[in-house]
């Protein structure tokens, strides 16, 4: 068990970097989820840190040593692949006894260490399968209990969800969170779903063009997202641009596109700025609130999702909003005029960069 | 009509409907004239006069019994064996290569292998003959570099054939194992170095366990096509220096012996067959754990 530490990380393919100076860390036995759009470089990070791809720039450390030039075979990590990549000629007990014969664990031990492994990811009756036997659920235990058994300093995780159907992923992300929190292992989860990301992590960092553009715990990333792409990326929350005026007690005055003022909270100290407001913190009423953001709106689209309902409304200026509500106060039908608004406190100011 | 709709549909659910046509042709044209041949190696032959009228399985159990031919047989498996195994110890690295290299040179180092096979079999055994013979050019350069005094018998022999045949075989070899090394999972391999196994366990213990079945079926081809070869054979065999199928084309066309040429014929089929069979079993086998 060891904490780990980027430290400038820069992988170059031709003239494009694809990882452009990373630099992150993990506390021990924490687990940090590493989320972004494809191709933005957070699978290469993983392979940088597995050894399996080689750093054009930056150090690697693991538990204080630098990992960067140790062989791949030496570094004793444990990573989960997206395909799983069980060995297909070996059984279920045979995969997972791979990296202990490849210790050198005496026999007897092997086969303890094997039984206690599968028994932690709950596959003690399927030892003697072949892979292919599996259901998918399945093999990600396999893979996970082999890349446990040998205890490896640290749990790679790339994208181990994406094979699954919707309820499995749900079933194994909970069992994923509960083994890691049993093992305690510093864990790194690489994946491009917001919701898996938030989920499972203790910090989540937000990489965007082979850059880092916020690391946060969770909630802070949801509440305060530092730039309008973590804004849109984790929770697709409503942008609408503006320019920052000036600063009223706590909060930012900005006029928006549209001519009108609006209040959000925020350190910009001046120029283009977009508001951060989520879809859950605007409310439609018939009467505006004397401190709210208040706009005039016309329901545009209303879909009822049961729990909640999803609102797509029209302000004087054209700008549309996305608003989520309780399903149970639903009741807006497409035409209504109505009032958008929300309080200060609520909305987020972050700089443009187009 | 309703037996025939039946029927029908039977077909199609089976595929074979859509196979027919060629399976069709494949009988008539290949399975019936081979089937004729059947009895005609139970016949017995009468020198001078040709194919006699009776039943005898003379032809067989001479083939089967006398050293001459056993020696020959013998000779032919060996020669398959050997071949064989020549054409996957210098093909498979080459196959690796082929199947990995990031080269954007890649076709074209494709194409040199494949090159050989556009050249016209006669003419490349030719070659082998003007580079092998006792004044050839191997055995030349050998002397001027005054490695060897006299020359080494490289035609007429096994090592003539073994050499041009492996040469020969060899694009059949690569072709099949660079198809399965190039689809072998690249994450299998990444896993099992991730879990502390160096380049030669990795090897050992995934890529090669791994690509078997294209081992299997890259031997199974070279197998095969050495022990049916006739013209290499022929050409740098000499009259004296037989393998099976020179000796079933004498029997044929020298000897006018039909008879024992068929059989010959038959016991060489069901060799290659046997083995066909025995290691698509072992391939199933195998598939199974793969």
């Amino acid at each position: 068990m060891s904490d780990l530490r980027l430290d400038g990380l820069i992988k170059r393919y031709g003239s494009v970097a694809a990882v452009d100076g990373i630099s992150l860390s993990v506390a021990e036995g924490s687990f940090l989820s590493l989320v972004g759009p494809s191709g933005c470089g957070k699978t290469t990070v993983l392979r940088m840190v597995a050894g399996l791809i080689e750093p054009d720039g930056g150090r690697i450390f693991v538990g204080g040593d630098d990992i960067t030039d140790i062989a791949v075979h030496k570094r004793n990590l444990g990573l989960v692949f997206q395909s799983y990549a069980l060995f297909p000629h070996m059984t279920v007990a045979q995969n997972v006894a791979f990296g202990l014969h490849r210790r050198g664990v005496a026999r007897g031990e092997i086969d303890a260490r094997v039984k206690k492994a599968l028994e932690m990811v709950r596959l003690d009756g399927l030892a003697e399968r072949a892979p292919r036997q599996l259901s998918g659920g399945q093999q990600q235990r396999t893979a996970l209990a082999r890349a446990l058994v040998v205890e490896p300093r640290l749990l790679l995780l790339d994208e181990p969800f994406s094979n699954l159907d919707a309820l499995l992923r749900d079933e194994m992300r909970i069992e994923i969170k509960r083994l890691q929190q049993e093992v305690g292992i510093t864990t790194l989860f690489v994946t491009h779903d917001q919701g898996e990301a938030l989920g499972m992590a203790d910090q989540v960092a937000v990489m965007n063009r082979g850059r880092l553009e916020q690391v946060a715990s969770p909630r802070a990333l949801y509440r305060a997202p530092a730039s309008a792409f973590v804004a849109h990326f984790i929770g697709r929350a409503n942008l609408l641009s503006g320019t920052v005026q000036g600063r009223d007690g706590e909060n930012l005055v900005i006029t928006l596109s549209s001519g009108a003022k609006a209040r959000a909270r925020g350190e910009l100290g001046s120029g283009a700025c977009r508001v951060v407001v989520r879809q859950e913190n605007v409310r439609l009423v018939t009467t505006p609130t004397a401190t709210a953001n208040s706009f005039a709106a016309t329901v545009v689209v209303a879909s009822f999702a049961g729990a909640t309902a999803q609102y797509l409304v029209r302000l004087a200026d054209g700008t549309e909003l996305h608003v989520q509500v309780p399903g149970a106060r639903a009741d807006l039908a497409p035409g209504t005029a109505i009032v958008a608004e929300w309080d200060a406190a609520d909305a987020t100011v972050v700089p443009d960069v187009a | 009509m309703s037996r025939r709709g039946s029927l029908v549909k039977r077909l199609d659910r089976s595929g074979l409907g859509l196979l027919s046509p060629p399976l069709l042709l494949l009988l008539v044209v290949f399975l019936l004239p081979l089937l004729a041949m059947l009895p005609t190696s139970f016949q017995p032959y009468i020198p001078g006069k040709g194919i006699g009228q009776g039943f005898t399985i003379e032809h067989y159990v001479k083939a089967l019994t006398d050293s001459y031919y056993l020696e020959i047989i013998g000779r032919t498996l060996a020669l398959g064996t050997i071949v064989t195994l020549t054409c996957l110890v210098l093909g498979y690295p080459l196959a690796f290569f082929l199947a990995r290299t990031q080269s954007r040179w890649r076709p074209w180092l494709m194409l040199l292998v494949v090159f050989p096979l556009l050249l016209n079999l006669v003419v490349r055994t030719f070659g082998w003959i003007a580079l092998l013979a006792n004044r050839g050019l191997v055995n030349d350069t050998l002397i001027a570099l005054g490695l060897i005094e006299t020359p080494i018998k490289l035609l007429f022999n096994f090592s003539g054939l073994l050499i041009a045949l492996s040469h020969i075989f060899l694009p059949f070899m690569v072709l099949v194992l660079v198809g399965v090394i190039r689809n072998l999972p690249r994450d299998v391999e990444d896993a099992a170095r991730t879990l502390g196994a160096g380049w030669a366990a990795t090897f050992f213990r995934v890529t090669l366990p791994l690509s078997l079945p294209g081992i299997l079926a890259g031997s199974i081809l070279v197998f095969v096509l050495t022990v049916s070869a006739l013209v290499t054979p022929r050409l740098l065999g000499g009259p004296t220096y037989k393998v099976m199928s020179t000796l079933i084309y004498d029997q044929f066309l020298q000897l006018l012996n039909w008879p024992a040429g068929a059989a010959l014929s038959f016991i060489l089929t069901a060799i290659a067959v046997g083995l066909i069979s025995l290691s698509s079993g072992l391939a199933r086998r195998m598939g199974a754990g793969a």
